[in-house]
């Protein structure tokens, strides 16, 4: 229901190459199932590693086994590299797979190597990552170029061997683009090799609609005794109570003041998570936090992590609430949930994770009024 | 037998009227009439059986007890009254006993939580009792809970704990009074100091919501120190500490940090550890206690009201910031679906919002409330 028409202004701009060389950054779960799923559709695609470890057993045998709802059988992947020249070498898209706390590294990174003019894909952005992305690319000396990204990962998956990955599902995310006015032409583009992203107008959109920062830093700060005392519960189907839950909610509440604050479309958490395919019309239709994750299957079986390091922290708390509550700040809407849940991580990981995350200063939108952001991420100015 | 008066019929209360009644007093144990039922057993037997965990200086037993509850038969010929109820009910406790109160009888509030002297105070004179003394506690004497209406077990003994009377300048003669019960209280400063010492405020509400999911989850099926206090839950309940000092200091207290607290306190029993969180870890007084089965638990429910919010206005007032103690309150005020600041006994809902520092220190040190005209006495 908030899908962007494509407009005829937008039609007429269509000019991005159809791909035929991708490379994926980043070979964990998301990473791999990227790669099997663009390669079974005829890509060519270079895959990318920083380290060496992790790619070790899909070098031996080529490829990626690839199991669940994307099909079953090898899939062979041409290029598996952690040399980037290599892998971004002719490529005319690149995809960055990786947490968002590895974003700055890629952006720097790739900067001698990109092509101008080549479409970059986060997958997903988290909060704010393409924002982000450009500033460090542009900062490194990387040429001008389009950057989309969805709000979270497009495949629901696990590494379930070495060198195999299960898909479990393929989920209806958020896509956006940076600037927003290219939107149409990389929807297009990157809707052929992946039918279920939903366009929104904005990363605004994509990035408020980070649904990993909803869930998991309450479900890990109220629940931190339980993970260190070490029995390994079952993250939601145990660990998301009511209480739990109402904390969520809570943030999910900031979060869309906020947006409306900014003149974004709000969508709550719970029609997000079912769009994405991860909770059932019942719950939807209950608009309940508490529901939409007791009634959720791909996590049903999710065990806590074991350390309150784990990136549902590490990642979700600076690349998640910390930008959040920066735009909340600037808006002057009231996040105290979001803002407690950042103040006990801090001291909890013994990490500013303000300092380390991204603030509208870190994005390049420090001094900016609305007008003036809204005006940067639709057309880059 | 001196006779003292034990008011309310909680696992405090019980505890209490049994150790002092075993300490050879004439125990009357006064329990609000709907309440009843929570002193039931007692009242029919005529006392209160005592069990002591551990090596404790309690001695354990049948103790006889005066159960009523017809306040003025609870107060006939005491001298020294022991309020140890919940800080939300004490104000009407003061209501109901005010008609019954005599001049210079001391009445304790074991413990007082922040502003709890001054508000007993407060009620009392509003319903015209005369000049009583006032004291608090800062922090339950005992550990230990009812096993039905008639019975109860203690875990812990707090040695050395703090009191200071309302007005201050009587704290030494209420120190040597309350000798006769308790031979190893301290004095405090003023009930300022016996509010921000109160060590529930710091432990209590952060771990709560720190595990939040696995009291839920599991009714409370672990042992709430032991098992709860975990190195990262330990790393928040030092920080609200941290700003809780922080406060103590801006105000001029010398407050003790809670991990001296836990050596002076338990060190009797066998508590040890190289810092807070490991001694809160491992203490054997808290061998027996398990987590709250809900959140709807006076470790949030009182602790935050009566401990977290007040030190949050107090961090205001003096210019000190409490970001982890304004974190604990938001998390659990939306858990519980409750204004918990708005239940909240502060400064400002003790009628001394705005008062300076000065004043309130004159207060709280010399004037009492029978004594206060406002800025001075």
């Amino acid at each position: 229901m908030w899908l962007v028409g494509l407009g005829r202004r937008d039609v007429l701009r269509l000019e991005v190459k159809a791909m035929k060389r991708v490379a994926v950054l980043g070979a964990g779960n998301a990473g791999c199932a990227m790669a099997a799923h663009l390669a079974r559709q005829g890509l060519e695609v270079r895959l990318y590693n920083r380290w060496e470890d992790e790619i070790r057993v899909l070098k031996q045998q080529g490829g990626i086994y690839l199991k669940g709802c994307l099909g079953e059988g090898f899939v062979p992947i041409p290029v598996i590299t952690t040399d980037l020249e290599e892998a971004l070498r002719g490529a005319d898209f690149v995809a960055v797979v990786t947490p968002a706390t590895a974003h700055e590294f890629f952006a720097r990174a790739v900067a001698p190597y990109i092509k101008a003019g080549t479409p970059v894909l986060l997958n997903p952005g988290h909060t704010c990552g393409a924002l982000h992305f450009r500033k460090v690319l542009r900062e490194a000396g990387g040429p001008p170029v389009d950057i989309c990204e969805t709000n979270t990962n497009i495949y629901i998956c696990r590494l379930t061997a070495p060198g195999e990955v299960t898909v479990y599902n393929v989920g209806g995310v958020f896509f956006a683009a940076l600037p927003g006015e290219r939107l149409a032409a990389l929807a297009e583009l990157v809707g052929k090799i992946a039918p279920t992203i939903r366009p929104v107008p904005s990363v605004l959109d994509t990035g408020f609609a980070n649904v990993n920062a909803i869930m998991h830093p309450a479900a890990m700060l109220l629940n931190t005794g339980w993970i260190e005392h070490g029995s390994g519960f079952y993250f939601y189907a145990e660990g998301a109570t009511p209480g739990v839950a109402s904390i969520m909610a809570a943030v999910d509440r900031e979060r869309l003041e906020v947006m409306r604050a900014l003149g974004l479309r709000p969508v709550p958490f719970v029609e997000v998570f079912y769009q994405y395919g991860a909770t059932s019309q019942r719950a939807l239709e209950s608009g309940s936090m508490y529901e939409a994750l007791r009634d959720s299957e791909p996590n049903r079986l999710i065990r806590a992590p074991q350390s309150m390091t784990h990136r549902f922290l590490a990642e979700d708390i600076p690349h998640g609430l910390v930008p959040m509550e920066s735009f909340g700040r600037l808006v002057g809407v009231k996040t105290p949930v979001i803002t407690a849940l950042i103040e006990l991580a801090c001291v909890i990981n013994g990490v500013d994770y303000r300092k380390e995350g991204l603030t509208l200063e870190k994005l390049g939108l420090g001094g900016m009024d609305v007008g003036a952001i809204m005006q940067y991420v639709q057309h880059g100015e | 037998m001196e006779k003292v008066a034990v008011l309310g019929g909680g696992n405090g209360a019980f505890i209490t009227a049994a150790d002092l009644a075993g300490k050879g007093f004439s125990v009357n144990l006064f329990e609000m009439p709907e309440l009843s039922a929570s002193v039931e057993r007692a009242r029919h037997q005529g006392g209160i059986e005592l069990e002591v965990r551990g090596n404790l200086p309690i001695r354990p037993g049948f103790w006889r007890v005066n159960v009523t509850s017809d306040p003025a038969e609870a107060l006939d010929g005491v001298k020294v009254a022991f309020l140890v109820v919940p800080a939300f009910a004490q104000k009407r406790f003061a209501e109901v006993i005010a008609p019954y109160t005599r001049e210079g009888m001391l009445i304790v509030l074991a413990p007082g939580n922040f502003g709890g002297a001054i508000e007993f105070a407060q009620v009392l004179k509003r319903r015209g009792s005369p000049p009583v003394k006032l004291a608090e506690m800062e922090c339950m004497i005992y550990s230990g809970f009812k096993n039905d209406s008639g019975s109860v077990w203690v875990s812990g003994y707090k040695k050395g704990l703090r009191v200071a009377a309302f007005p201050g300048r009587d704290t030494a003669g209420v120190v040597e009074t309350l000798h006769q019960f308790y031979p190893d209280l301290r004095p405090a400063r003023n009930v300022l100091e016996t509010g921000l010492r109160n060590v529930n405020t710091v432990f209590h509400a952060p771990i709560v919501v720190l595990n939040a999911g696995r009291i839920e989850d599991t009714k409370g099926d672990f042992l709430f120190y032991w098992q709860g206090c975990t190195p990262a839950v330990g790393r928040v309940v030092e920080g609200v500490e941290e700003e809780r000092l922080a406060i103590g200091a801006a105000l001029g207290l010398e407050l003790t940090p809670n991990y001296q607290v836990m050596l002076d306190w338990y060190g009797h029993q066998g508590a040890r550890g190289p810092g807070l969180k490991e001694v809160m870890a491992t203490n054997p007084a808290y061998e027996w206690d398990t987590a709250p089965a809900t959140l709807q638990h006076r470790f949030l429910t009182e602790d935050i009201p009566y401990g977290m919010v007040p030190m949050e206005s107090l961090g205001k007032l003096v210019g000190v910031k409490t970001p982890l103690t304004t974190a604990i309150i938001e998390l659990a005020q939306r858990m519980l679906e409750r204004d918990l600041r708005k239940e909240a006994r502060t400064l400002d809902t003790l009628g001394l919002g705005g008062v300076p520092l000065g004043d309130l220190q004159r207060l709280v040190d010399e004037c009492g409330w029978w004594g206060w005209e406002g800025a001075t006495c």
